[in-house]
């Protein structure tokens, strides 16, 4: 495809969500606020290495209780994993609606068959290609975390918080992690209007 | 001993209540009112069709109506049992199976046969392994020894069959009238006001009586010159009319055209034997058939224009062929050919019986009939299938058939190519190397057109609904034309994700997967060279304009830059 503009209507609507990932970003935006936030707690988060370590962090207790998982029934990984969350949000600068993170990351333009030479430098991914590969095959926990922070770093602290919660919490599911990858994969070489439409997309929680 | 089908109980009949009874031919009229007969309940699929066809050329023969509103009388008052037989019992004696004298569908000269060897019965059936597989040790699916006897009954039905659709089969063994495994398009009328399907409970009477041709439409179809001063209605009653080389064809100069419902192009005589039970229906009979012989350089027939099939012409002017099934069964893409008569120099002619029906529509208030379509997927002499569909039809008049006819050309030929920008698309997706990809794949074709076939009868059922004016299905015309390019990419995508699954797939394949999906969306929204095809097809306007005008958009763009 020589056009690099915007293909005809099919692209994914984004719908109204009170989803897991809206809540995060109602949670980050409190505490990033330059007036009212809480500077102290974001960067305790950011250098929490333990479980432990991150309880101590009531902002971080607060997001798990928003979440629905601080019940007994809540199994410990799910809590973990949100936990996590917290931390990998904390890296987090400033909150993009516009585009999602492997919109942002990658390709600016669809190469396809083209020879990548021909590209121009200023559609050239931010994550390159080998790296793209690696962070599909993350796994989860401490891997996780790092593969996350290390994306948010290279993306100067700018995210969809929201998505990036979303996609975050779904990345282990047994169907929706999948779905995820997925969608990442569409997105960073800017197929996204190409990408299939729900359930593939996982636009709001399935739990 | 004789067997004469007129009399003998040799046909397996299903009564509305569901009750299977072996009866004779007369019975298809019996207890019309009260528990009718609406169906064949024979063990196969192309013995039902076969049967069908013949009893429909019985009645043609037998009842003989004259005109149309001949015709209309019986539609509207089927003959009682009584009158039915009677008609038959007027016929020649051409119905026994096994006595001294003319034999049914099977060679007069017996003499002829006191050398050839009889072959196992169930080497008759079109699908049997022949005796090279068998010696070869081929029969893998399609084994041997399925069925060793035969009862009289499935033996009259199986020969009749053979002869009906003969494929090919060897060195001077004919095809049938229609060449090797024909395709059968009959009208089937039962449907009510609604339009809905009731078959299970209408009389069978109807659907074959809605077939039957009238005294004048097959004189019509009946060359002046024909020179035959006998009966050459059913042709084992004289010598076979022999193909060696150096002996013209028979064409419809030479016999009667009431033939084409009992063609005989293979010489056949059926070896009977002790009584036993039948292996196909599971019946017992005093008498069975455990053998045949055959002879080769039976009839060659040439020319003939069978009322109860679909023809084509590859040009116009060109002579018509009769259509076959083709691989992977009959589906919409199919059906402008056989129901629709086209206007592009009349290459595609819906069968004789289809057409007549149309025009009968009006006066039996069945506005839309079914389409039932039937026949063997042969290639060569190897049977690949037996396919059988049913499909709406839509009485119009000509001025509203034109817009059917190209908007069906339009949605046909557009589905095709969508088919191919899918093929390729899954091949790229799920094959690194899809240049070189061995195996056969055309299911992914067959996927689409299965998941666009509800859409196109829905847009065709629009354009002929009754409550449009012309000018009104015109204009909707280009709206569901429109329409079908959104329902093209919907399905394709479908059909494309659910044979290239992303789950577990490793990123570098994710890649391709991207890419392909990427291509076919885009294709199939009018973009590529491909799609500019697909949308050309559709006869719709291309996005922005086509490549060529966003080209200059852009550049002109860049220059005020």
């Amino acid at each position: 495809m020589s056009e690099g503009e915007m293909m005809a209507p099919g692209a994914a609507p984004t719908k109204a969500r009170s989803s897991r990932g809206s809540k995060a970003l109602a949670w980050w935006k409190r505490l990033a606020d330059p007036i009212g936030g809480d500077a102290a707690s974001l960067a305790r988060l950011r250098r929490a290495r333990t479980a432990l370590e991150v309880l101590e962090v009531r902002a971080a207790v607060i997001l798990a209780r928003q979440l629905g998982a601080t019940g007994a029934e809540t199994p410990d990984w799910q809590r973990r994993d949100i936990l996590d969350l917290a931390r990998v949000l904390a890296h987090v600068k400033e909150h993009d609606p516009s585009r999602r993170p492997m919109q942002a990351a990658g390709w600016q333009t669809f190469v396809g068959d083209r020879r990548e030479s021909d590209v121009n430098e200023s559609d050239r991914p931010k994550l390159g290609e080998a790296r793209f590969r690696r962070l599909l095959e993350t796994g989860k926990g401490e891997e996780k975390v790092a593969a996350f922070t290390r994306l948010i770093a290279l993306m100067d602290g700018v995210a969809k918080v929201d998505d990036l919660a979303n996609d975050f919490l779904h990345w282990n599911h047994p169907d929706l992690g999948n779905r995820v990858r997925e969608r990442w994969a569409f997105d960073y070489y800017h197929a996204s209007s190409a990408a299939p439409l729900n359930p593939s997309n996982p636009t709001e929680d399935a739990e | 001993m004789t067997y004469d089908l007129r009399y003998e109980c040799w046909l397996p009949w299903r009564r509305a209540s569901g009750v299977v009874e072996w009866a004779s031919m007369a019975t298809l009229v019996d207890r019309i009112s009260e528990d009718p007969v609406v169906a064949l309940a024979t063990p196969r699929p192309d013995f039902d069709g076969a049967v069908q066809e013949f009893l429909i050329g019985i009645l043609t023969t037998a009842l003989g109506p004259a005109d149309e509103s001949a015709w209309l009388a019986l539609w509207k008052n089927p003959p009682s049992v009584e009158r039915l037989q009677a008609a038959l019992d007027s016929l020649p004696p051409a119905f026994d199976l096994e006595g001294e004298g003319p034999r049914f569908f099977q060679d007069l000269s017996a003499a002829d046969f006191a050398d050839s060897e009889p072959g196992p019965i169930e080497q008759i059936l079109i699908e049997s392994p022949g005796d090279q597989t068998v010696k070869l040790n081929k029969d893998l699916f399609i084994k041997r020894d399925r069925a060793v006897q035969f009862g009289r009954p499935a033996a009259a039905m199986a020969l009749l069959t053979l002869q009906t659709y003969a494929p090919s089969g060897g060195q001077g063994h004919r095809t049938s009238l229609r060449g090797g495994g024909p395709l059968t398009t009959l009208a089937e009328p039962r449907v009510d006001s609604e339009g809905r399907f009731t078959a299970h409970v209408k009389p069978f009477w109807h659907k074959l009586w809605a077939n039957v041709e009238t005294q004048a439409a097959w004189s019509a179809r009946s060359p002046a010159t024909r020179r035959t001063p006998t009966d050459t209605r059913f042709p084992w009653m004289s010598p076979t009319r022999t193909s060696e080389k150096g002996k013209a064809p028979t064409t419809p100069e030479d016999v009667h055209p009431l033939q084409v419902y009992f063609g005989l192009p293979r010489r056949i005589r059926l070896e009977f034997g002790e009584g036993g039970r039948c292996d196909l229906t599971g019946r017992e009979d005093s008498v069975t058939v455990t053998g045949f012989r055959m002879r080769n350089y039976g009839v060659q027939y040439q020319g003939f224009e069978h009322p109860l099939s679909p023809y084509y012409r590859t040009k116009p002017g060109e002579e018509l062929l009769p259509v076959h099934g083709k691989q992977g069964g009959v589906g919409w893409r199919d059906w402008l050919g056989i129901a629709l008569r086209t206007t592009d120099g009349g290459l595609r002619e819906p069968a004789a019986a289809v057409a007549a029906f149309s025009r009968r529509a009006d006066r039996v208030r069945v506005m839309n009939p079914r389409l039932h379509v039937f026949g063997y997927d042969m290639d060569n002499m190897k049977a690949r299938g037996w396919t059988e569909a049913l499909f709406p039809t839509f009485a119009v008049d000509e001025e509203r058939q034109v817009v059917l006819m190209h908007t069906a050309a339009s949605l046909t030929n557009a589905a095709g190519i969508a088919s191919t920008a899918l093929l390729g698309a899954v091949k790229s997706a799920l094959f690194q190397d899809d240049e070189n990809v061995r195996g056969d794949l055309t299911q992914v074709r067959s996927d689409l057109w299965a998941a666009t076939e509800r859409d196109f009868f829905a847009a065709m059922g629009a354009l002929a609904a009754p409550d449009l004016d012309q000018e009104g299905a015109e204009a909707l015309a280009e709206a569901r034309r429109r329409a079908f390019a959104t329902v093209l990419e919907a399905r394709a995508a479908e059909v494309f994700d659910r044979w290239c699954p992303t789950a577990g797939l490793a990123p570098a394949v994710l890649k391709r997967h991207v890419t392909s999906r990427y291509n076919l969306v885009t294709t199939l929204r009018g973009y590529s060279k491909l799609g500019e095809k697909l949308f050309d097809a559709l006869a719709i306007p291309l996005p922005g304009g086509g490549q060529a005008a966003r080209r200059k958009t852009r550049s002109r763009k860049e220059a005020a830059t």
